[in-house]
């Protein structure tokens, strides 16, 4: 029925080809027309895919301002020039670059924002001291105690800092700010970075860099503000002295690097392959209408662009890139449709003879794209759409219209044919070829179930040496490599966050220990937490307690010579204090710029969020995540877990679309055949592809990714049209339709390309290239020694052989 | 407990440094004078590369019942290296460099060092002493208001700015210079509350060869 329709179809347009033709431009035009109003994006959230944990971490990393940071670090290169020549640089350079893309721009901690936060946080401090920091206090209320502080405080005053260690000695001499210094110290401690403070700079430990921090207001996904950005803050390096060298470190960084290997490999490989096929083109088809082949699948691409838009409402540019390179794959349906119909008087009985193959070739393809349709990857979605409605006009094209465009060369005899007739004529499959294909595919299907999916994503990352390498030189300098993993309480309400934050702050310290999770909980307690502390502080300092303290200064200080009134500051500002209900300031809400709590504490245009940070290990991510799923609004940001949850999400997505993906190469296939003989014998090139593929990654060392996975998927589709036309070949060994010429050139036009990108700059491609490889030449060769050996013992020919 | 306590006290010490960290001139020609003086003496004082002096240090503190005198030396090296040795009420030590404070008092015999690395608060005191006692006046401009008070010998009045953190504490220091304005003659410290240190500098050597002991905690006092 399908050979019937599909016979009558070619027909109706050989009878009316110019009508085609004329058709066929006019949409080109209207299409090139829609491409201006084609609105693409940019943005590579659609490629991860759609999940709570990923969406939730991509999404703090976006409203975070920490993906958003760009950092500078000076080194001084010349042994004469000291410190004070780099703090004048960097001050130079923190004036000159531009607001516009830095809106704020930190060198350092500004000495009296911190001075007066810390100043807040001592005023604060009956709300800040905790039941056993009470019990603490207490205990220091002895005649030991107190003569060892006051004879601390004696020598303090006697030595250079003694000059301004009076006043603060007068009002604390039990040292009761110590324990707020000692919590403020340890969330200074957990940044993992190595940094000094000299002249309110952040200078490194050798004394010989100074770090700049700025705020972009470009967002990291913006691959041309990027540019822009990066170009701006370049200029402004370019005017440091000789003796000044700079690292610039920043996700931008990433961005446009990954572009300009793209770029870069995308232009490399296009020449080499479009050369490559050129010449081999013109050496072994000699003809000029076979470049029509080309347009095939430009058309498509085109036409697919302009509907996919139009069904989609939107478009990637990731997309049209990857759904591109899959659709110039149906250039081998044109190839094969062109050494059917090349050379003959009347084509249409061996045009007519390929339709079965080709189209069912094409829906396998579809078929495997269909299972993209399941995936939780939102781009592959829509690379779906996109690709099976090109593979679709490709198709149509080449079986429709391409025929009836070949220029007819009928009676000269062609180098390709020659080739033709010698491939046709050739027997590469035998009984030996067969065995060794079974040995070989048994042996690497061992390794096949070893090979592993890639979690790290940074080894898709085609960032160039160069900025690897000043990020390494950052780290060495100013630490930092390891990163933790941010426990996070969001909530509209700033005070329900501080109160969820104790709560976490108590278990997790119960669960990972407190030197392990760091917390502003204790520096910012909630209100209700505040007015309990007050209170108990209140109670704590009962008339007789001051008493007997006073009594002890009196009576110890005599030896120091301390006067009567010496602390009367202390005793003053014990007096009993109401509880200050005053909201935090804006400072400690972190809803400025570069301040002090702004790793702990950030507003975002919907909520408040509170940070935590711990080992970003499994051990202790395991142990937060009990934590986290006992509270609402709170989630973790790892890296382990990112990276966890991406594998799992990705390898189930995987699985399903190769179930869904074979199921439905395997009716596809048998509905092209109606024989279970045949399509077994038709699907042997798709499953060598896929064990072959897998075995040699394994063998290598080599991982599935996001995008090689693709390229796979693409390599078996490729390989099951192998299977479909050699045994169709088998089925019907008395017509020469060039098919074994057809599928060596498709092959070895896919090699080059594939072939060209294993030499690719960027990992991603690269990785593309080697499965393509792997995928497509292990399909070829089956196709070629193990599938005509089958048909010959296994199907029945029309022309009446076994 | 002692080190944290140490650390904080260093760290309010830092704050209050940063009152040295500058000062602004008053206007017109006086600015203009001060802005000369200053750089000339920090040329001047700065030609030595070490430097040794006695002093007598009077503290005039509410907290105290009675005025405090101390008497001790000071040797400084430059660019990192400062001691501070004194003899009297009660022998101690102070030596600071860039890698460490250590300090070492009669009283308890012991001697406690406190690395800077990784403690910012150490390293600004370092920076603050060595501008302070090295003569930089000049850098002092960006945090205070200064006023000369006499021509010679040339003395000065350093008066914290508005959004000096200092200015809560320090209502000023003056610092006087030798006839020859190579080096500080004193320095009084008027804290808000009403209290005084008076610092004051006498038998001053430059590049004098230093003992061994000279940078040690520990040495005969």
């Amino acid at each position: 029925m399908f050979d019937r329709y599909a016979s009558r179809l070619y027909d109706f347009t050989a009878r009316h080809k110019r009508f085609v033709q004329l058709v066929l431009i006019f949409l080109i035009i209207i299409s090139l027309a829609a491409l201006f109003f084609v609105k693409y994006e940019s943005s590579m959230s659609e490629i991860l895919p759609k999940n709570e944990v990923i969406s939730r971490s991509i999404e703090f990393f976006r409203d975070s301002n920490i993906a958003g940071k760009v950092i500078v670090s000076l080194e001084l290169t010349s042994p004469d020039k000291d410190q004070k020549d780099l703090l004048r640089e960097i001050d130079l350079l923190a004036g000159s670059m531009d607001k516009s893309l830095f809106p704020a721009i930190a060198v350092g901690i500004s000495d009296s924002s911190s001075a007066n936060a810390i100043d807040k946080m001592f005023n604060n401090l009956p709300g800040m001291v905790s039941e056993s920091e009470i019990s603490q206090i207490d205990s220091w209320i002895n005649v030991e105690r107190v003569s060892q502080k006051l004879h601390d405080a004696y020598l303090q005053l006697l030595k250079p800092q003694g000059v301004f260690m009076n006043s603060m000695l007068r009002s604390d001499p039990l040292g009761l700010r110590m324990l707020v210094f000692e919590k403020l110290k340890a969330l200074s401690s957990s940044t993992g970075y190595d940094v000094e403070i000299k002249e309110g700079h952040f200078i490194s430990r050798d004394g010989r860099h100074a770090m700049l921090i700025a705020n972009s207001a470009v967002p990291v996904t913006d691959s041309e503000g990027s540019k822009k950005l990066l170009d701006s803050l370049k200029n402004n390096l370019r005017k440091l002295p000789e003796y000044v060298s700079a690292d610039i470190i920043c996700v931008h960084e990433h961005t446009v690097s990954n572009e300009r290997t793209i770029r870069r490999d995308i232009n490399f490989i296009s020449v080499v392959a479009a050369v490559v096929l050129i010449l081999l083109y013109v050496f072994v088809i000699r003809d000029f209408s076979a470049v029509l082949i080309f347009f095939v699948p430009v058309m498509a691409i085109l036409f697919s662009i302009v509907l996919s838009y139009f069904f989609l409402g939107k478009l990637s540019y990731w997309v049209i890139g990857l759904g591109s390179t899959v659709a110039g794959i149906t250039i081998d349906y044109g190839t094969h449709v062109y050494f059917a119909a090349r050379g003959r008087s009347d084509p249409s009985t061996f045009v007519k003879h390929v339709i079965k193959p080709v189209s069912f070739g094409a829906f396998t393809t579809i078929a495997i794209f269909i299972a993209f349709f399941f995936s939780k990857i939102e781009g592959y979605n829509q690379l779906a759409v996109f690709t099976i409605i090109a593979i679709i006009l490709s198709t149509a094209i080449s079986i429709f219209v391409l025929p009836h465009l070949i220029v007819n060369t009928t009676g000269k005899s062609h180098f390709a044919d020659r080739v033709a007739n010698k491939l046709e004529n050739t027997n590469l499959s035998n009984g030996l070829t067969v065995l060794s294909w079974l040995f070989l595919t048994l042996a690497l299907a061992s390794f096949a179930a070893h090979v592993e999916f890639e979690r790290d994503i940074k080894k898709i990352d085609g960032t160039e040496k160069n900025i690897i390498q000043a990020e390494e030189r950052f780290h060495k300098t100013w630490g930092g490599e390891k990163t933790h993993a941010v426990f996070v309480v969001s909530s509209k309400n700033y005070e329900e966050a501080l109160e969820m934050n104790e709560k976490i702050y108590s278990d997790a310290v119960q669960a990972i220990g407190a030197g392990n999770f760091t917390s502003i909980a204790l520096l910012l307690p909630s209100e209700k937490t505040r007015k309990e502390n007050s209170e108990r502080w209140n109670r704590f300092w009962s008339e007789e307690r001051k008493q007997r303290l006073r009594k002890l200064f009196l009576e110890e200080g005599r030896k120091y010579n301390f006067s009567e009134n010496a602390f009367e500051p202390f005793f003053a500002s014990l007096k009993v204090s109401r509880f200050d209900n005053t909201p935090l300031s804006s400072l400690n809400r972190g809803e400025t710029d570069i301040r002090l709590f702004e790793r702990f504490v950030q507003k975002t245009n919907d909520d408040y969020r509170l940070m935590s940070f711990f080992p970003d290990t499994k051990e202790y991510v395991d142990l937060l995540n009990e934590i986290s799923n006992r509270y609402p609004n709170t989630y973790l940001v790892s890296e382990t877990v990112l990276s966890d949850t991406l594998s799992k999400v990705v390898s189930a997505d995987l699985r399903l679309m190769i179930w869904i993906s074979a199921i439905s190469v395997i009716v596809l296939t048998y509905m092209c055949f109606f024989n279970i003989r045949e399509t077994l014998i038709a699907l042997v090139p798709p499953v060598t592809g896929i064990v072959w593929l897998m075995g040699i990654m394994s063998l290598l060392g080599l991982s599935i990714n996001v995008a090689n996975m693709i390229a796979g998927v693409l390599a078996i589709g490729i390989a099951s049209d192998f299977g479909i036309f050699m045994t169709y070949r088998g089925r019907f060994n008395n017509i020469q339709a060039g098919t074994v010429l057809a599928i060596t050139l498709c092959t070895v036009t896919t090699l080059i390309g594939a072939g060209v990108l294993v030499f690719a700059k960027h990992p991603a491609l690269s990785s593309v290239g080697v499965t393509m490889v792997i995928g497509v030449g292990a399909g070829f060769l089956s196709s070629i020694v193990v599938v005509p050996k089958l048909c010959e013992l296994f199907v029945k020919g029309k022309d009446g052989r076994i | 407990m002692k080190i944290n306590k140490i650390f904080f006290i260093s760290c309010l010490f830092t704050c209050f440094l940063f009152l040295f960290a500058s000062s602004t001139l008053t206007a017109g020609d006086e600015a203009a004078d001060i802005t000369e003086m200053l750089r000339r003496l920090g040329e001047n004082v700065s030609a030595f590369k070490s430097l040794k002096t006695n002093f007598v240090q009077e503290k005039d503190l509410a907290i105290f019942q009675n005025k405090i005198v101390m008497k001790g030396r000071i040797y400084l090296q430059k660019p990192n290296r400062m001691a501070w040795h004194v003899d009297e009420p009660v022998k101690y030590s102070v030596v600071i460099t860039d890698k460490s404070i250590r300090q070492w008092d009669e009283d308890t015999n012991r001697v406690q060092e406190i690395g800077l690395s990784g403690n910012p608060v150490f390293q600004n005191v370092l920076n603050q002493l060595t501008v302070w006692f090295s003569g930089d006046y000049f850098s002092l401009l960006k945090d205070y208001n200064v006023r000369i008070l006499k021509k010679s010998p040339l003395s000065f009045e350093f008066t914290p700015k508005e959004n000096n953190v200092a200015g809560k504490i320090i209502k000023n220091i003056t610092i006087g210079l030798r006839e020859d304005e190579r080096y500080l003659q004193q320095i009084k410290i008027l804290e808000i509350s009403g209290d005084s240190t008076i610092i004051i500098f006498k038998d001053t050597v430059f590049d004098p060869p230093f003992d061994s002991l000279d940078f040690e905690v520990k040495r005969r006092v």
